[in-house]
């Protein structure tokens, strides 16, 4: 990966450092666009999956090769770059929030007609589970401090399952709304009820992704406390949001 | 040289370089555009196209492509383009949503808000203009002090009160771009008196030029004739922003020709002659190679003349007869025929600078003569390795003296 030292001392036939991931990755984020194009601007279904094919094994390529490839090379600057990542995250979030308080704050009357009333116990469990994936991440890093690689796998795997938990139910209620005739065009806050649940579980799906990434390389024994610190940022990160949502989404 | 070690690097400085390469394509791309907009305004009617749409096409390409030429990151922008791009993208996700998931964020009907589009767009699109503003700021600024041989004037005033006062009060004046939409009265004067406030920490960065250059041994090789451009160009911007900013002049402005020119002065001319400026000025550290000076100056004034022609024009007519932006053609307005045969002369002006330029440096690349590791006798930390740089940027680690600092000119 690219060297930060300022000199190395060595003369200038040293050879570059290179990397074949970021052009993988590239070209499969614009096969992911491509496959966009066809489909919702001209209607090519048929072409448009034929790129989706495409995109997919190139980005989960991209992303993993990628990784692998990072693992060896110590923290560098991950951590802080996930701190800006997560702000620039925040302004997406909020973003959206902002479409929801303008058209919600405006509106003559409220509930919109064609709403229906939102289930409490599923986000309320939701929350729980959320809330308690997040203590078992930093209880698993607490023995990957302690080298205890067992106790971390264990505790690691508790929380892909308080995720994937988390998902499941998610789904559940997004089903038994659907059937309701509640779905995301029937007004403003469908739009927004399914777009923001739905940009949160993406997210919560995003770091599953990075825990199940890192699953394999730590039962082989690689483990790199830089990854982890910063995954669990990540997923700390998540949870928080899940707050925003869970307030102002379900309980308002 | 090795094609793999470009394609595949992960070198900082190669990087930017393909950055570089990548935004001069998106530039010729966009330039292109532009041309062919004015082609179809030369005369009235139908012209190289029939189909309105078409037209939209180019407009839209236009802007759009040339803001992909001008992404750049400096810690001050850098900052703004972490908080303000992903509300963008946002937008355009949502948008995109409303017109094919059938989504109602942007419809009023069903419980939306079509002035939530606005909003999230020029939270985002203001301060844009500061985004691409800043580093052009930091570039000139270095080229200032090369070529006056002077130490940056005020230096501590341009970064605090300068750069971060604009980061600032940048992120808060969006609003003024929905003066004519609509709003509170109380809501409208706050953003005037916030918008003009804008004036003082780009007032000060302007001292800072001027101070730098006063009493300085000035040479004008091409990297500072550029500078000085920048400079000229951006005053005039500046300066006609004013009454863009008072609400009572405004209503009267908006949506004229006058605010395309306004714009194009503030941002997009005086945005390329910086970057312009820069490519020369740090050329001969990326290449190795000098590129000839006297085609520098003869593309530079090619450009800034072009440049002034069409948009000096562009806010006359606006101020003159109102011409409307944005149309296709303007039938109702016989009168402006001449001024719209000059713009389009101005762009021919100005694209053919472009292609000298560019030449210039295709075969200044190839072929130059050696430029040496300083040509420029800076004393910045870039010119003590060699041009260009290896890997690792420095073949021995550079020894530098105690007092030493980026901008210790002595007068020559
Ligand atoms: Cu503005």
């Amino acid at each position: 990966m690219s060297s930060h030292e300022i000199a190395h001392g060595e003369a200038s036939h040293a050879h570059w450092d290179t990397s074949i991931y970021p052009v993988v990755l590239s070209f499969g984020v614009l096969a992911l666009t491509l496959s966009f194009t066809l489909q919702f601007v001209y209607h090519l279904s048929f072409l448009s999956i034929i790129a989706l094919g495409l995109a997919v094994p190139l980005i989960l390529g991209g992303i993993a090769g990628w990784t692998s490839e990072a693992m060896g090379t110590g923290e560098g600057f991950s951590f802080a770059s996930m701190g800006w990542f997560i702000l620039a995250e925040a302004m997406i979030f909020l973003s959206c929030f902002a479409a929801y308080w303008f058209g919600r704050l405006e509106a003559p009357v409220w509930p919109l007609p064609g709403s229906v009333e939102l289930p409490t116990l599923i986000p309320l469990i939701m929350t729980a589970a959320l809330v308690s994936s997040s203590v078992t991440i930093h209880r698993a890093e607490h023995f990957l401090h302690a080298s205890n690689r067992a106790g971390f796998i264990k505790w690691l795997v508790i929380t892909i399952v308080l995720g994937l938990a988390f998902l499941g139910m998610s789904g559940y209620e997004w089903n038994h709304l659907i059937h309701q005739d509640f779905t995301i065009k029937t007004n403003l806050f469908g739009t927004v009820f399914y777009s923001i649940t739905g940009l949160h579980g993406s997210h919560v799906l995003v770091g599953l992704g990075i825990f199940i990434a890192g699953l394999f390389p730590a039962m082989k024994g690689n483990l790199s406390p830089g990854f982890w610190r910063t995954a669990s940022l990540y997923w700390h990160f998540v949870d928080i949001i899940w707050f925003f949502v869970v307030s102002q989404v379900y309980f308002w | 040289m090795n094609l793999k070690e470009w394609i595949f690097t992960t070198d900082h400085k190669r990087v930017g370089i393909l950055y570089l390469i990548g935004s001069v394509a998106a530039f010729v791309v966009a330039g292109i555009m532009a041309l062919l907009m004015r082609a179809e305004l030369s005369a009235m009617g139908p012209t190289i196209t029939a189909n309105p749409t078409t037209y939209n096409v180019w407009l839209y390409a236009h802007g759009a492509i040339m803001i992909l030429g001008f992404q750049r990151s400096i810690m001050g922008s850098f900052v703004m383009q972490l908080i303000y791009v992903p509300v963008l993208g946002t937008a355009v996700l949502l948008i995109s949503f409303d017109k094919y998931l059938g989504t109602h964020f942007f419809d009023p009907t069903m419980g939306g808000d079509v002035l939530t589009y606005q909003n999230l767009f020029w939270f985002y699109s203001h301060p844009a203009v500061y985004v691409i503003f800043l580093p052009f700021m930091g570039i000139i600024m270095d080229i200032f002090a090369t070529f006056a041989k002077n130490p940056i004037f005020n230096y501590k005033v341009a970064v605090y009160a300068g750069v971060w006062g604009i980061v600032l009060i940048s992120g808060e004046v969006w609003i003024h771009h929905l003066y004519v939409t609509g709003m509170p009265d109380w809501l409208r004067i706050g953003q005037m008196v916030t918008t003009l406030l804008i004036s003082v920490p780009v007032g000060l960065l302007t001292i800072s030029m001027v101070g730098t250059l006063y009493k300085g041994s000035i040479t004008f090789e091409t990297p500072m004739l550029y500078a000085l451009g920048t400079m000229f160009l951006f005053l005039i911007g500046g300066l006609t922003g004013i009454p863009l900013a008072i609400t009572a002049i405004t209503v009267n402005l908006s949506e004229t020709y006058y605010v395309v020119g306004h714009f194009h002065y503030v941002m997009a001319v005086s945005g390329t002659l910086a970057i312009f400026s820069g490519v020369y000025y740090w050329f001969p550290k990326m290449t190795g190679r000098m590129f000839n000076e006297r085609w520098g100056h003869i593309g530079f004034w090619f450009t800034f003349v072009g440049a002034n022609v069409i948009f000096w024009t562009m806010m006359s007519v606006g101020v003159r007869e109102g011409l409307p932006r944005r149309y296709y053609d303007w039938a109702q307005f016989p009168q402006v025929a001449n001024d719209q045969m000059v713009m389009s002369i101005g762009a021919i002006v100005i694209a053919i600078g472009f292609t000298i330029t560019l030449l210039n440096w295709i075969l200044g690349a190839i072929q130059g003569p050696k430029a040496g590791d300083n040509p420029w006798e800076s004393k910045s930390l870039e010119w003590t390795t060699v041009s260009p740089p290896p890997h690792g940027n420095w073949p021995t680690p550079p020894v530098l003296a105690d007092n030493w600092s980026p901008y210790a000119y002595s007068k020559r």
